[in-house]
């Protein structure tokens, strides 16, 4: 079964491939070859990849500055949140008091907060952590409670039957049970992270991933532009694709029921 | 109504509410040792009955004790076997055997505690798939495994829930001999003198296991029979099955069905057709 999906996975990958190059082609052979479209707006590949070269040490130095603003917020908001719903989640009449503050910041985009986190946020790094902190943070607690309003019943009973109490349920039962659910507030705290990177770097960056897109449109030099897109998208794929493989390590036993 | 059974059920109700009435009046005495099948149409409240016993939900009215104390929450004098989720998917059989013995205190330290887990899973012939997940198995070998981890924490009381109802003819069967076997102290004793508070739908299954057979009717749920099995012990599923009382004690528990699952479907004609 393992090989058959792997086949399958192999493929996928391929196709992808494929259909990257078909596109690549076809906007190549539009700008390149016809010129058809606005040459500042869309540089042809001959201008895109000598951008990849010029631009190789800031895309590279953006992706380390993303990364460092990246990682600290997500893995914050993640403790956090699991953290935070944990405790919401197993007290029923705490939740029920909560439930609707939640529900109502959750929506809230937290770029509304940019005026609030750089005047209250000491540095501008910090401030646009926080953004990045709190918009990560209202999916994975939803979920996080979520995940345990949706532990099976069976599991309970069978808990309480053995006799779990205390710190050994959550970490024996409720924790692992409401995983699945975890982890798909994770990957939606994800994929808001990187749309508040590009917001979050025009706080003040000197440098990073959206910063770069951000810096050389106004100047509309949209080659670099354009390869900064490219590179932040093959930086989320990478992100994206890690997160699958971890989330298939510990969500093993989803497969096998 | 004190009959001083090691389980003792004494006058209890339970219902939803006012509105919706689940048990009526149930008492019940059960010896120490005894196996009691307890079998009955769907929604006689047969699973609530042993809910109530597990501790995992207290009467509306009446009292339910086990050797003499009330009980008053699920505990580990009573292991639970039910239809097919007593086990945690995420982790592997020979870990959620564990998990259970070290709740139960048995072993000094984790290695001592696989070692006897690895025992049980030998007892129902699954040495070899300790480290395998529950959803790895196929319907029969979990519920072996459910059987070995209640067996494991070596409780007075088995309460199983329909332990094999979702399972096939021929994995039901082999089942119920592995069952007999272990309660009749067979495989070293590892299940022997226990009290079997066993329910099913399955009035076969209800004869070649139990001493036995306590048939529940519904509208409220109640006790309408309470019929002694007797055919010798020790018994195997074919040994009953080929018993001369065999027939009869069936024939006589599917007229008393009948007659439950008649009086839901006709109410009205309960007095003329009652013969």
């Amino acid at each position: 079964m393992s090989s058959a999906s792997g086949r399958g996975r192999r493929f996928g990958f391929l196709c992808c491939l494929l259909i990257a190059a078909l596109l690549a082609g076809v906007y190549g052979v539009w700008t390149d070859v016809l010129r058809r479209p606005n040459a500042v707006l869309f540089p042809g590949w001959q201008k895109i990849i000598p951008a990849f070269w010029t631009g190789r040490q800031q895309l590279f130095s953006g992706l380390v500055s993303s990364m460092k603003l990246l990682i600290p917020a997500v893995a914050a908001a993640v403790l956090t949140g699991v953290t935070a719903g944990m405790v919401i989640g197993l007290h029923k009449r705490l939740e029920a008091v909560l439930i609707p503050f939640i529900r109502a910041v959750n929506p809230l985009p937290s770029t509304m907060l940019i005026p609030y986190a750089i005047a209250v946020m000491p540095t501008f790094w910090s401030s646009s952590w926080i953004i990045i902190y709190m918009g990560v943070l209202w999916p994975v607690i939803m979920n996080t409670l979520h995940g345990i309003s949706m532990l099976e019943p069976r599991w309970i009973d069978n808990a309480r039957c053995l006799g779990l109490r205390g710190r050994r349920l959550i970490t024996k039962v409720v924790l692992p049970g409401a995983m699945p659910q975890i982890f798909a507030g994770i990957n939606a705290g994800l994929i808001r992270s990187f749309l508040l990177l590009t917001v979050a770097e025009m706080i003040g960056a000197k440098a990073g991933l959206g910063f770069f897109v951000q810096y050389y449109a106004d100047f509309a030099k949209y080659n670099l532009v354009i390869a900064g897109m490219i590179w932040l998208s093959l930086v989320v794929v990478s992100i994206m694709t890690l997160f699958d493989l971890l989330k298939k390590r510990l969500l093993y036993w989803t497969q096998k029921r | 109504m004190a009959s001083g059974g090691y389980i003792d059920i004494s006058g209890v109700g339970f219902g939803y509410g006012e509105s919706q009435t689940v048990l009526e009046n149930i008492s019940l005495a059960i010896d120490r040792g005894q196996f009691a099948a307890v079998i009955g149409p769907s929604g006689c409240g047969k699973t609530t009955l042993l809910r109530l016993l597990a501790g995992l939900v207290r009467p509306t009215r009446g009292a339910v004790a086990v050797g003499g104390r009330p009980v008053e929450a699920p505990g580990l004098d009573r292991a639970v076997v039910f239809q097919d989720y007593s086990l945690f998917p995420w982790m592997t059989c020979l870990e959620n055997i564990v998990l259970a013995l070290d709740q139960a205190g048995i072993g000094r330290d984790r290695a001592e505690r696989r070692h006897v887990a690895q025992t049980f899973l030998e007892l129902v012939g699954l040495a070899d798939d300790g480290g395998k997940l529950p959803g790895e198995l196929s319907g029969g070998m979990r519920q072996r495994t459910a059987i070995a981890r209640a067996l494991a924490i070596n409780p007075p009381i088995l309460l199983m829930d329909e332990p094999f109802g979702a399972l096939d003819e021929i994995t039901r069967a082999r089942q119920q001999d592995l069952l007999l076997d272990l309660w009749q102290g067979g495989q070293g004793g590892g299940g022997a003198g226990k009290t079997v508070f066993f329910v099913t739908h399955d009035v076969e299954e209800a004869v070649i296991l139990g001493d036995r057979v306590i048939v529940m009717g519904t509208g409220p749920g109640r006790i309408v029979r309470d019929m002694t099995v007797d055919l010798p012990r020790p018994r195997t599923r074919t040994s009953s099955l080929r018993h001369p009382n065999f027939n009869g004690l069936r024939d006589r528990l599917l007229d008393e069905l009948n007659l439950v699952v008649d009086e839901r479907l006709h109410p009205a004609s309960e007095d003329g057709a009652r013969i």
